[in-house]
């Protein structure tokens, strides 16, 4: 199904990167105490030697940004633009981050995190704009046409759905009232303090219903895996 | 921990981030981390595909069992003949209209052609809050209905006042200044 995540927020490609768009715990002050000690901690290491490598044009630099950075690009752009040409997206996504930090767009080194993440929305708005775009060209050509499958793979579904078995198992091994509660939160989203409020929970009732239930299903799924390795061994 | 960062999202954040609840301050922060850390790609990897699989089976454990149909249908021709009325003309359907994540796919929205429809429009995740309206066009872009959302709520509910034939349809959110932001396939059978 095509979707177009995100879409308001990110910005043409077209604008110079600004890498002011990093949002940092310091400066904007806005993070809980708890979030703030887990989310984008400042870096331990510099990036200022590495992007002024990268500007020299070293190599090896530049194998140093791709090892760093390529599986979190690769997997951002799997999540939302699914894994069609995924090797090719990530090229140029990488080459695009290269020659914007050699162009010297970015102004301070130290904001690397957030400058490669904003060229990897760009590039994610781009391609659902293409994608959307190329729809509907073709429904204006040919009544009926369709968007390219963007998103999951066979694989993917299937791996789902051999996980939706077990959830079946684990959904049917507690009470009619533990299974609204976590459809609530997980099929409809309502949020833990609607759900509270609504079915007369505490928070802490809830937290743990919630893991229960996410380890009964790690159980389950391990010894479903157990037994596929079993079976594979008397093969 | 496979990179220089010292701490990891926590639990509450990762769920917030693949439900699309972490507010636009903090969300730069959550996906900087995410790019450079690979356990927290794991277990986020690991939460939306969790997610995914209690929506399938939740969705299949709601769906009527197949014995139930004959007896349904039974029923429905007796208050059909007994009142005079068109059983079928007051039905309304629930459809689920889901934006993926994860790169999973979902099965496709379908909804019985012919019958009143309550359509549930999955507008989490997007960091704009401001949708503002709903639209629904056919398979070659012709608007059919339109609605007003208050914006605020991450799944609104549209209860269609027309009925549709079968074929392919668009639903699309869009938000106050008009920008599309989202768009889902329904198919009508
Ligand atoms: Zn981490």
């Amino acid at each position: 199904m095509p979707e177009a995540s995100e879409w308001s927020v990110v910005e043409t490609p077209e604008q110079p990167v600004d890498e002011t768009e990093s949002s940092n715990s310091e400066q904007n002050g806005k993070l809980g105490a708890d979030e703030a000690a887990a989310a984008g901690s400042p870096p331990a290491r510099s990036w200022t030697p590495l992007v002024e490598q990268i500007r020299a044009g070293n190599s090896e630099a530049m194998t140093e940004l791709y090892r760093t950075f390529s599986r979190g690009i690769r997997y951002y752009l799997c999540r939302q633009l699914g894994s069609q040409d995924l090797e090719d997206k990530l090229h140029d996504t990488f080459l695009i981050v290269v020659q914007a930090i050699q162009r010297d767009e970015l102004r301070d080194p130290e904001k690397l995190m957030g400058f490669v993440r904003t060229v990897v929305r760009r590039q994610v708005a781009a391609y659902i704009d293409d994608a959307v775009h190329t729809r509907r060209d073709f429904t204006d050509l040919e009544v009926g046409g369709r968007v390219p499958d963007i998103r999951g793979n066979p694989e993917q579904r299937a791996m789902v759905d051999e996980k939706a078995e077990i959830m079946t198992k684990v959904l049917g091994g507690i009470s009619r009232r533990d299974r609204e509660i976590l459809t609530r939160f997980y099929l409809y989203e309502q949020t833990q303090e609607q759900i509270c409020e609504e079915m007369a929970l505490t928070e802490t009732q809830f937290r743990l219903l919630k893991s229960r239930a996410k380890a009964r299903f790690g159980e389950m799924g391990k010894r479903k895996l157990e037994r596929g390795r079993i079976l594979l061994r008397k093969v | 921990m496979t990179n220089n960062y010292s701490h990891c999202l926590t639990d509450t954040q990762l769920e917030d981030y693949a439900f699309g609840r972490v507010s636009p301050e903090a969300v730069a922060d959550v996906e900087e981390h995410l790019l450079v850390c690979s356990d927290c790609q794991d277990r986020l990897q690991a939460e939306e595909e969790y997610i995914a699989a209690f929506r399938v089976a939740a969705r299949t454990a709601q769906r009527p069992v197949q014995w139930y149909k004959p007896l349904a249908a039974a029923a429905c021709l007796v208050m059909a003949v007994g009142l005079w009325l068109p059983f079928s003309s007051t039905k309304v359907d629930s459809v689920d209209l889901r934006a993926e994540r994860g790169g999973v796919l979902a099965p496709a929205a379908t909804a019985v052609a012919g019958h009143k429809l309550e359509l549930r429009v999955d507008l989490a995740g997007l960091e704009s809050r401001n949708t503002a309206r709903l639209q629904i066009v056919n398979a070659t872009g012709a608007p059919l209905a339109e609605t007003r959302l208050d914006g605020t709520s991450v799944a609104p509910m549209w209860t269609l006042n027309r009925k549709l034939g079968a074929g392919t349809y668009w639903v699309r959110a869009y938000d106050s200044g008009g920008k599309q932001l989202r768009e889902f396939k329904l198919d009508v059978e």
